[in-house]
C-alpha cells in the first residue's frame, strides 16, 4: 500500500572514485546500504578513524557546552526544537573549509577550561585554609610558637568543650606536679576547644604527655604568620584567584561568535563518523571499489547517471529478493496515516512479508484515542498543541509523526467529545447553572450522554471492536489473495466473520432489546459460521477424523478467543467514563467554594492532572488495542527498517539543491 | 433509628473506592521503587517510566467512579436521599465487590507487571511498548469488573 518500491543497486568503480562516490551517496541521503561481501574482496577497517573522529566530537560538544554555559545561553525547550539553519550543500561543503579554524577555537576554549578547573582547586583549598585559621582568630602569637626562654607552648585542639578551668582540672587529676601550668582557651564550641598552653621549660616533656592523654592534638601544618594575618593574606589570595577565574571566563565568553562553528563542526564530524562507518560495508579489491544496498525505484536513474558520467563507474540495478529478511522495508504515508508509523515501529518494524497496516490502523487508532479521551476540550487543547508544534517548533522527523498523531487525536476526541457533551467535563452546564443562575442545565450531547446510557454505549463499542477485528481478518484474507492463497483468503476469514456476526446478535441481546427478525438471522449466522469452520478449518489434516476434530477445536478457539476480543473493547467506555466522571468531579469541587478565582484555580489544576493521567490512559489502550487485537490477526513484523545513509544532522538542515 | 439500607450502600462504595485505591497505591508504589532504581542511572528515562507507573493507577479511577455512581443513584450527591431497604442496600453492597476485590487484586499484580517492565526497559530501552502491553493486559480484567459493577448498580432498582 505505502510501501515504497525498492531496487537492489551494486555500484563498482575505480578505487580513487570511492570518496567521491561516497559522499554522493551521503550527500543523496536515499541509499539503505548493505554489506558487500564476496570472496577475494579486501574489507575495510575504519574503527579506528571513526574512533578519532568521535573523541574529536567529544570534545568539540564540550566546548559548545562550556560557551553555553559561560555565555549562559538559556535555551528553553521551544529554541532546543528549533535553532536549526538550513543551508545549501554547496555551502556546507564551504562551511566544512572553515573547520580547522573551529578546531582551534575548540582546543582554545578546552585549555581554558582547564585552567579555570585548576584556579577552582586553588580557590576551593584556600578558602579550606581560612575556615580552618578562623577559630584561632583571636590568638596573638604566631602559630609556629613552641617556646620562649624559659617555657614551652602548646598549640592545639580538644575534640571537646572545654574552660580554661576546665582544662586546668584534667591537667591536674593526671599529674599534681603541673600546678604552674598556664592555660587559655582561644575558641570553643560544641565538640572543639582551642586552646594554648604554656609550661615552665622543665616540666615540657610530663606536660606533653598529659596533654598526650588527654586528647589534645597539636595544630598540624602551622604557619610562621600571626592568624589574623593568614586570614588577611588568604582573602587577598581568593580575591586575586576569583579575579583570574572571571577573566577566563571573560576570554571563553569571547569565544561566543564562533558558537555556530563549532556546532556546525559537531555535525560534521558526525557525518564523517556515519560515512566512514559506512566504509566498512563496501569492499575492494587492488584497483576497484565496490558498494551495494537498496534504493527507491524513483531515484534509480538519477544515481546511475551520477556514477557512470561523473564517477564512470558501472552501475546495476535490479528486483530486490523480497524472501531475503535483510532487504529493508521504507514506508511512505500522507500526515494521516503517517502518525502512527511510530505505534507499529515500536510494536515490530514492517516486514517484506506485510502490508503496510499503518493506512487502515490510523483510522482506527484516532477513533479510539477519540472514543477513550471522549472530551471535546481537551481534543482542542491537542489541536492548538499540534498547531503550535507545527508552526513554531518546526517538527521533523518521529516528532512530526507524534504532531500528526496529536494532531488527529485531538479532531477524533472533538468529535466524541461534542457526541457525547463532554467539553473540559460538564463545564458548561455547571458554569450555567451555578454562575449564571440557570434552573435546569442545557445538554449538550449531540448523540447521548455515556453516563446515563452506559449499557447502550458499550453495545456499540462492542460493536466498534467488531469492526475494528474484521478490518485485521480482512487485511489477512488481502495478504493471502495477493500470496495467491485463495482457498485460505476466503475459509480463514468468511466462516469466522459469519460466526462472529451471529455471536454479536445473540449476545447483544442480554444488554438491549433486539427485534426477534434479526436474532432469527442472528441465530441462523450462528450455527452456519460454526459449520462452516468446523468443515474448512481442520482442511490441512490428513484424514476425515483429524479434519472434523480439528474444526472443533477450531470453532471452540474461535469462540473463545473472539469473545475475549470482543469484551476487550470494553475498555473504550470504561476509559471514555474516566474522563468524564473525574472532570465533572473536579468542576463539582471547583463550584463548592463559590468563588470565581477558587473556581479558576482548581479547574486549572484539576483539569491539568485529569489530561495528564488520561493521555497516558488513553495512548496505552489504544495502543494495546491495536497490538493485541488488531495486529494478532495478520501482522508479522519484524521487518528491517530502511536506514538511508545521509547527514544526520543535530543543528543543520541541509536542503537540497537540484 | 440506623437506616442499615443506606449504611450498606455507603459501605459497598467505600469498599470499591477503598480496596482499589489500596492496590493502586500499592501497584503504583511498586513501579515507583523500581523506576527510582532506573532513574538514579539513567534521568533520560523518566517519561517512560512516569508511563509505566502510572498503569497501575486506573483501579483506583474505577472505584472512585464506582462509588460517584453509586452515591449519585442513592442521591447522596445532592437532592434528597432515598430511603433504602436493607435488601437493596445489600444489593449495592453486592454490586460493588466485583470492583472493590478485582481492582485491590488487579492494580498489586499490575503494578508487578509494570515493575518488571522497568527492569525490561532498563536494558533495552525499545521495548518500552511492549512492557506497556505486557501490564495492560492485566487490566482487562479490571475494566470486566468495573462494568459488572457499573451495570449492576445502574440496574438496581429502587
Amino acid at each position: 500500500m505505502a510501501k515504497v518500491r525498492l531496487v537492489r543497486f551494486e555500484i563498482a568503480s575505480l578505487l580513487n572514485e570511492s570518496k567521491g562516490i561516497m559522499e554522493h551517496l551521503q550527500k543523496c541521503g536515499y541509499a539503505h546500504l548493505d554489506n558487500t561481501q564476496q570472496d577475494g574482496l579486501l574489507k575495510y577497517d575504519t574503527e579506528k578513524i571513526v574512533h578519532g573522529y568521535e573523541l574529536e566530537r567529544e570534545n568539540v560538544d564540550e566546548a559548545v557546552s562550556l560557551l553555553e554555559k559561560t555565555c549562559e545561553i538559556k535555551k528553553g525547550l521551544i529554541e532546543s526544537f528549533t535553532d536549526y539553519k538550513t543551508v545549501s550543500y554547496d555551502r556546507y561543503k564551504a562551511l566544512s573549509e572553515k573547520n580547522d579554524n573551529a578546531y582551534k577555537v575548540c582546543g582554545e576554549i578546552l585549555q581554558l577550561e582547564k585552567e579555570k578547573q585548576e584556579l577552582y582547586c586553588s580557590l576551593a583549598a584556600k578558602k579550606q585554609l581560612i575556615e580552618q585559621i578562623l577559630p584561632w582568630q583571636k590568638l596573638d602569637i604566631v602559630m609556629v610558637s613552641k617556646r620562649t626562654l624559659s617555657s614551652r607552648i602548646f598549640i592545639g585542639t580538644f575534640n571537646k568543650n572545654l574552660t580554661d578551668e576546665g582544662i586546668r582540672e584534667l591537667i591536674l587529676k593526671e599529674n599534681e606536679a603541673l600546678d604552674g601550668v598556664a592555660v587559655e582557651v582561644i575558641s570553643s564550641e560544641k565538640l572543639f576547644t582551642c586552646a594554648v598552653i604554656v609550661c615552665h621549660s622543665s616540666l615540657a616533656a610530663e606536660t606533653e604527655r598529659v596533654l598526650h592523654t588527654l586528647g589534645f592534638a597539636l595544630v598540624e601544618n602551622p604557619l610562621p604568620k600571626l592568624p589574623t594575618k593568614i586570614i588577611e593574606d588568604t582573602n587577598e589570595e581568593i580575591r586575586d584567584l576569583e579575579y583570574r577565574l572571571s577573566e577566563l571566563k571573560r576570554q571563553t565568553a569571547g569565544y561566543i561568535e564562533f558558537y555556530e562553528e563549532l556546532r556546525f563542526l559537531s555535525d560534521w564530524l558526525t557525518a564523517q563518523i556515519d560515512k566512514y562507518k559506512a566504509v566498512e560495508l563496501a569492499a575492494s579489491s587492488e584497483r576497484a571499489f565496490f558498494i551495494s544496498g537498496y534504493i527507491p525505484e524513483k531515484e534509480t536513474d538519477e544515481l546511475r547517471f551520477v556514477i557512470e558520467n561523473k564517477f564512470n563507474g558501472h552501475f546495476e540495478a535490479s528486483a530486490p529478493d523480497y524472501d531475503d529478511p535483510e532487504v529493508p522495508v521504507l514506508i511512505e504515508n500522507g500526515s494521516f496515516a503517517s502518525g502512527v508509523e511510530g505505534i507499529t515501529e515500536m510494536y515490530s518494524p514492517v516486514s517484506n512479508r506485510d502490508i503496510d497496516p499503518n493506512p487502515v490502523m490510523a483510522f482506527f487508532y484516532y477513533a479510539f484515542f477519540g472514543l477513550m479521551l471522549s472530551d471535546a476540550g481537551y481534543g482542542i487543547l491537542m489541536v492548538l498543541f499540534a498547531i503550535f508544534a507545527e508552526k513554531k517548533l518546526k517538527a521533523r522527523g518521529s516528532f512530526k509523526k507524534t504532531v500528526n498523531m496529536a494532531f488527529y487525536s485531538g479532531i477524533s476526541s472533538i468529535i466524541f467529545g461534542a457526541l457525547f457533551g463532554g467539553w473540559f467535563g460538564d463545564l458548561v452546564p455547571v458554569v450555567c447553572t451555578t454562575f449564571l443562575g440557570f434552573e435546569t442545565a442545557p445538554d449538550l450531547a449531540l448523540w447521548l450522554d455515556p453516563v446515563t446510557n452506559s449499557i447502550t454505549l458499550l453495545v456499540y463499542c462492542l460493536g466498534f471492536g467488531i469492526i475494528h477485528l474484521f478490518a485485521g481478518l480482512l487485511l489477512n484474507g488481502y495478504k493471502l489473495i495477493k500470496s495467491k492463497n485463495y482457498t485460505a483468503a476466503v475459509f480463514d476469514t468468511l466462516p469466522t466473520m459469519i460466526f462472529v456476526c451471529g455471536f454479536a446478535v445473540f449476545g447483544a441481546a442480554f444488554l438491549i432489546e433486539i427485534p426477534p427478525a434479526v436474532k432469527t438471522v442472528g441465530n441462523y449466522l450462528l450455527a452456519v459460521g460454526a459449520a462452516l469452520i468446523v468443515l474448512t478449518a481442520g482442511r490441512s489434516a490428513k484424514n476425515i477424523i483429524g479434519k472434523f476434530g480439528a474444526g472443533l477445536y477450531a470453532l471452540y478457539n474461535t469462540a473463545s478467543g473472539y469473545l475475549g476480543d470482543i469484551l476487550s473493547y470494553s475498555r473504550l467506555l470504561a476509559l471514555g467514563l474516566v474522563t468524564g466522571v473525574i472532570a465533572s468531579s473536579i468542576n463539582l469541587m471547583a463550584t463548592m467554594p463559590g468563588n470565581i478565582v477558587l473556581f479558576v484555580l482548581i479547574f486549572i489544576v484539576g483539569h491539568t492532572i485529569n489530561i495528564a493521567i488520561n493521555l497516558i490512559g488513553t495512548y496505552v489502550h489504544t495502543n494495546r488495542l491495536q497490538y493485541v487485537e488488531f495486529f494478532s490477526k495478520f501482522y508479522e513484523g519484524e521487518g528491517k527498517v530502511f536506514t538511508p545513509f545521509r547527514i544526520n544532522s543535530k543543528h543543520i538542515i541541509i536542503k537540497e539543491d537540484k | 433509628m440506623l437506616n442499615s439500607g443506606l449504611f450498606l450502600a455507603v459501605l459497598g462504595a467505600a469498599l470499591a473506592v477503598g480496596l482499589s485505591g489500596v492496590g493502586s497505591a500499592k501497584g503504583v508504589g511498586l513501579v515507583g521503587e523500581a523506576g527510582a532504581g532506573l532513574l538514579s542511572q539513567e534521568p533520560k528515562m523518566f517519561s517512560k517510566v512516569l508511563i509505566l507507573q502510572i498503569l497501575p493507577g486506573t483501579q483506583g479511577l474505577y472505584g472512585f467512579i464506582i462509588a460517584l455512581m453509586m452515591f449519585n443513584k442513592i442521591g447522596l450527591l445532592g437532592g434528597s436521599i432515598a430511603e433504602l431497604t436493607s435488601a437493596q442496600g445489600l444489593s449495592f453492597l453486592a454490586a460493588s465487590l466485583p470492583m472493590a476485590i478485582t481492582g485491590f487484586f488487579s492494580a498489586v499484580y499490575q503494578g508487578r507487571v509494570a515493575a518488571s517492565g522497568i527492569s525490561l526497559i532498563a536494558k533495552q530501552p525499545t521495548q518500552t511498548s511492549r512492557a506497556m502491553t505486557l501490564s495492560a493486559l492485566v487490566e482487562t480484567y479490571a475494566v470486566l469488573t468495573f462494568l459488572v459493577s457499573l451495570i449492576a448498580i445502574s440496574n438496581i432498582a429502587l
